[in-house]
């Protein structure tokens, strides 16, 4: 008989239970997917997986399966709330606790099974779009991806450990509430803020503090970019300073806007607008501070997109910086070549057409001084080797035409090359190091950013022609072209290890080759594994952040009912009714979104001034229009929410006419 | 005194096929200007749905309501919230004050409704506070009033849109007696001073001897009239009494 109230019950209460449903299968969806990428073959078969990013993925899925929990809680409650009073009429009937606690517990069985069934069909098809966009960012070709039994198993076994501990939970709070409490619970009025002006006054100075939070995070991050020397400390105290500004920004305003506004007079004699802020006041002042903490979740959501694509556009762009020829060839004069420039040739040409050639010779420079200031402080490591390394004016200039750049002036001074923009902050212009019995002064760090570089050395020093008569050649280069990149980078690049290197380093590909293509997709499918974590996790937290708010939205229709069934009698038409009802829902739903939304344009532009800073302001906007995007869909996505709740809502709340 | 409002041949049914059930059969009757008439009968005879009806809370099956001359059973949806606004007032038995407003918010309520400016507001509130000894109470919460102060919001708030009709469904139903005789001196006061027209709805025959008139409800039907005149409370109580005995006596006294 039990079950068969718990199933009439979950049936004729089907509309309230929607949002809890519907939430429930999702939240079950995005664990499956993430779980299949854990747990699944596809990824950690491909070279570019690190054994790390298994674990950092699996923390990842801890951490989503924490705030899962946090949501499936909730949505516990909320189903609690709504069946109060009704648990508190079977009590007061005769049922006992043990019986009313089945028939919960059946009712959540019921929903637990229903989520899991669509939470999975979902997260069948989410873990392709999810392979589909991780394999799209890898740069590979899209195929159909296994799920793993794994993966399933998880995901059945935290869901349903999940839907337990939120029923012990809430039995608790069956076993020990009186019937009054749980028939008149309801009948709490939650009482405005008596000191709205006090906390204006808070939420002014919270707003000063996440300004210079920001300007201050901004200098930061500028400093970061541009000086190795920078420590991250100052990163980190804005960052501190923002999060607590941000959550007094809205329990200040929260506390303090319904109450101002509801002493003006003016605004108080219009249609239903003292109704609308006595509904708002007690909510807001009790979920100001949760308020607070959905933006901030919201804004990571964001940050972490624009973060994410970034770092893409950014990795994109110094590809071309760190890897100016196709194939670079560094070999060491002192020792015998694996594989020589001429053999090395041979090789490329039976994977693809050579397009041009281009050597130079890198020298010794006999001095360490300008390397010992690079690597003052921290960066100088014990029993080190240093050895500044030099290149001639205009053999560089030779390569440089090659490569289509423009040439570099020395006027008879010294510079630097290498492809860091820190550079500008090393402390080079106190050293005027001598070559071939000349001094030379510092003329600068040349314009261009770009490596010439073996992986040894650090950067290199451009001096005059005559500066190199007395030195010996150090390091033998030569970069190729290739005629295009449709070829197996892989192979290549394996064909050029040298295996001595190989067995003293302990790095299988070892090799006094790179093959650009070879790099740009590893570096692509690293980075894509953290680019999809930081999107997930983004999703996550919006999602969590729109379930919490539509079921506190519908948890209070109760209530609202009754007010709208007064209103109606004294006056109020439908339309004013449903206009009454949008403001109420709408101020509340989007409050949380209000800061983010605000700040999706500072955030989109410290990511924008990152990459300029890091020396690419042609991608520059490409990473505005990403972020552009991102706050776009969070503001759709969160409308779309809205919209449902809203329908929940009225259908609900709204008191028809006759 | 001209006719306020006009009852023609009103009918309610509920329920379709074999199982219908008349709440109003076939009553007319009419109200001037001024007065207070007080519609007494058991539980199930009809008086609630009277009220609805004319409140425009519900619609007739057939008949006629008119009021100052316009037919409420014709007007559509939307002319009804206006109409509900601007002319009638409503006195429930629970009140119906909204908890989250504050008792000065409960009764200009009406006229932000109608969108009447701050200074207009004021004036009336101070008005119809004054008359009904509202004025410590304002800045107070429904919840921190006594049930005859709640009621005695609700009356202010029924009264401050200057409505053509005041409606009372069970006004002192949740009140004790001695709060019922303040809140019915009220009634009677606002009617006499204020000219109000009141149309109240009740099953206690002392709250009934308030009125002018008294109308009896019975199975849907008008059975009965008595007018006050120039008699005392007591003796109208006491004619109420002797009408609802001689119909079998299973009226409730108060």
């Amino acid at each position: 008989m039990l079950a068969k109230i718990a199933f009439r019950n979950v049936k004729r209460q089907a509309g309230n239970y929607l949002v809890y449903y519907l939430t429930v299968s999702l939240t079950i969806a995005l664990i499956f997917a993430f779980s299949n990428l854990v747990f699944g073959k596809e990824l950690w078969n491909h070279p570019a997986a690190l054994p790390q990013m298994r674990a950092g993925l699996s923390a990842i899925s801890m951490l989503i399966g924490l705030v899962e929990a946090f949501v499936l809680g909730y949505a516990s409650s909320y189903l609690l709330g709504l069946r109060k009073q009704e648990f508190g009429m079977y009590l007061t009937l005769g049922m006992n606790r043990r019986q009313i606690l089945l028939i919960f517990f059946c009712e959540e069985m019921l929903l637990c099974a229903a989520s899991l069934i669509t939470g999975i069909l979902g997260g069948l098809l989410l873990y392709q779009g999810l392979m589909a966009l991780l394999t799209g960012l890898m740069d590979m070709p899209f195929a159909f991806s296994a799920y793993s039994p794994q993966g399933l198993l998880f995901t059945v076994l935290l869901v349903g450990g999940m839907f337990l501990l939120s029923f012990i939970v809430c039995s608790l709070y069956l076993r020990r509430a009186t019937i009054y409490r749980l028939l008149f619970a309801g009948r709490r009025v939650e009482r405005g803020e008596r000191r709205p002006l006090l906390w204006f006054v808070i939420f002014l100075a919270a707003l000063a503090a996440l300004v210079t939070a920001c300007l201050w995070f901004h200098r930061e991050l500028e400093s970061l970019v541009t000086d190795f020397d920078t420590p991250p400390d100052g990163l980190f105290g804005s960052l501190l300073l923002g999060v607590v500004s941000v959550l007094f920004l809205y329990m200040g305003l929260g506390r303090s806007a319904a109450g101002l506004l509801l002493r003006r007079p003016k605004f108080c004699c219009r249609g239903t607008a003292v109704f609308i802020l006595r509904q708002l006041s007690g909510k807001l002042k009790t979920n100001a501070l949760m308020a607070g903490i959905l933006a901030l979740l919201l804004l990571l959501a964001l940050a972490a997109t624009d973060i994410s694509f970034a770092q893409y556009a950014y990795y994109d762009a110094i590809l071309e910086r760190n890897f100016p020829f196709a194939v670079l060839g560094t070999l060491e004069e002192e020792e015998e070549p694996a594989i020589s420039f001429s053999e090395t040739e041979q090789i490329l040409a039976s994977y693809t057409p050579v397009t041009s050639r281009v050597s130079y010779t890198l020298y010794a420079g006999g001095t360490s001084a300008l390397s010992e200031a690079y690597l003052s402080g921290e960066r100088l490591e014990n029993g080190q080797e240093l050895q500044d390394m030099l290149i001639g004016e205009s053999e560089l200039n030779r390569v440089l035409a090659a490569l289509g750049e423009e040439p570099v002036r020395l006027d008879g001074t010294y510079q630097i090359l290498s492809s860091q923009q820190q550079m500008e902050s090393v402390e080079f212009p106190r050293i005027s190091p001598a070559w071939s019995g000349k001094q030379y002064p510092f003329g600068g760090v040349a314009d261009l950013l770009i490596s010439l570089v073996p992986d040894d050395v650090m950067f290199l020093v451009v001096v005059p022609d005559e500066a190199l008569r007395e030195l010996s050649p150090a390091w033998s280069c030569c970069g190729w072209q290739l005629g295009n990149t449709d070829f197996d980078a892989a192979a290549l690049q394996e064909a050029l290890i040298n295996p001595q290197s190989a067995a003293e380093t302990g790095y299988a590909l070892s090799s006094d080759y790179q093959v650009r293509e070879y790099h740009r997709i590893q570096g692509l499918q690293s980075m894509a594994v953290l680019i999809v974590s930081a999107l997930y996790m983004g999703l996550i937290f919006v999602l969590l952040a729109l379930a919490v708010l539509a079921l506190k939205t519908l948890s209070g229709l109760s209530g609202d009912r009754e007010k709208y069934r007064i209103l109606s009698k004294i006056g109020c038409g439908e339309r004013e009714q449903k206009r009454t009802l949008l403001w109420q829902l709408g101020i509340f739903f989007f409050f949380p979104l209000l800061l983010p939304l605000l700040m999706s344009v500072p955030v989109t532009w410290i990511c924008v001034r990152f990459v300029s800073l890091a020396g690419f302001p042609q991608q520059a906007a490409r990473t505005a229009m990403y972020g552009t995007a991102a706050a776009v869909v969070l503001a759709a996505a969160y409308g779309l929410y809205f919209l449902v709740s809203w329908l929940i809502a009225a259908r609900q709340v709204m008191v028809k006419q006759m | 005194m001209s006719k306020l409002l006009q009852v023609n041949h009103v009918s309610k049914y509920y329920g379709m096929g074999t199982v219908v059930t008349r709440a109003l059969d076939d009553i007319s009757f009419a109200m001037d200007k001024g007065e207070f008439t007080a519609i007494m009968g058991t539980s199930g005879s009809g008086k609630s749905t009277l009220l609805n009806v004319i409140s425009t809370i519900d619609r007739v099956s057939a008949g006629e309501i008119l009021l100052e001359g316009k037919d409420l059973t014709r007007m559509k949806e939307h002319r009804l919230a206006a109409f509900r606004r601007d002319q009638l007032g409503f006195v429930f038995q629970e009140y119906n004050l909204l908890d989250t407003l504050t008792i000065r918010e409960n009764i200009v309520l009406p006229l932000n409704l109608k969108r009447v400016s701050a200074k207009g507001t004021q004036k009336k509130l101070e008005e119809v506070s004054r008359v009904l000894g509202l004025d410590d109470q304002l800045q107070k919460f429904p919840w921190e009033l006594s049930g005859g102060q709640r009621q005695r919001a609700a009356c202010a708030r029924a009264l401050i849109a200057g409505p053509s009709l005041i409606l009372a469904d069970e006004p002192t139903g949740a009140l004790d007696s001695g709060n019922s005789r303040i809140l019915m001196e009220t009634f009677e006061m606002i009617n006499e001073r204020l000219g109000a027209t009141i149309l109240l709805v009740t099953h206690d025959a002392a709250v009934g001897a308030y009125a002018g008139r008294v109308l009896f409800l019975k199975d849907g039907k008008i059975f009965g009239e008595v007018r006050r005149g120039s008699r005392s409370r007591q003796e109208m109580y006491r004619e109420i009494l002797a009408l609802t005995s001689a119909q079998g006596g299973d009226s409730h006294v108060g």
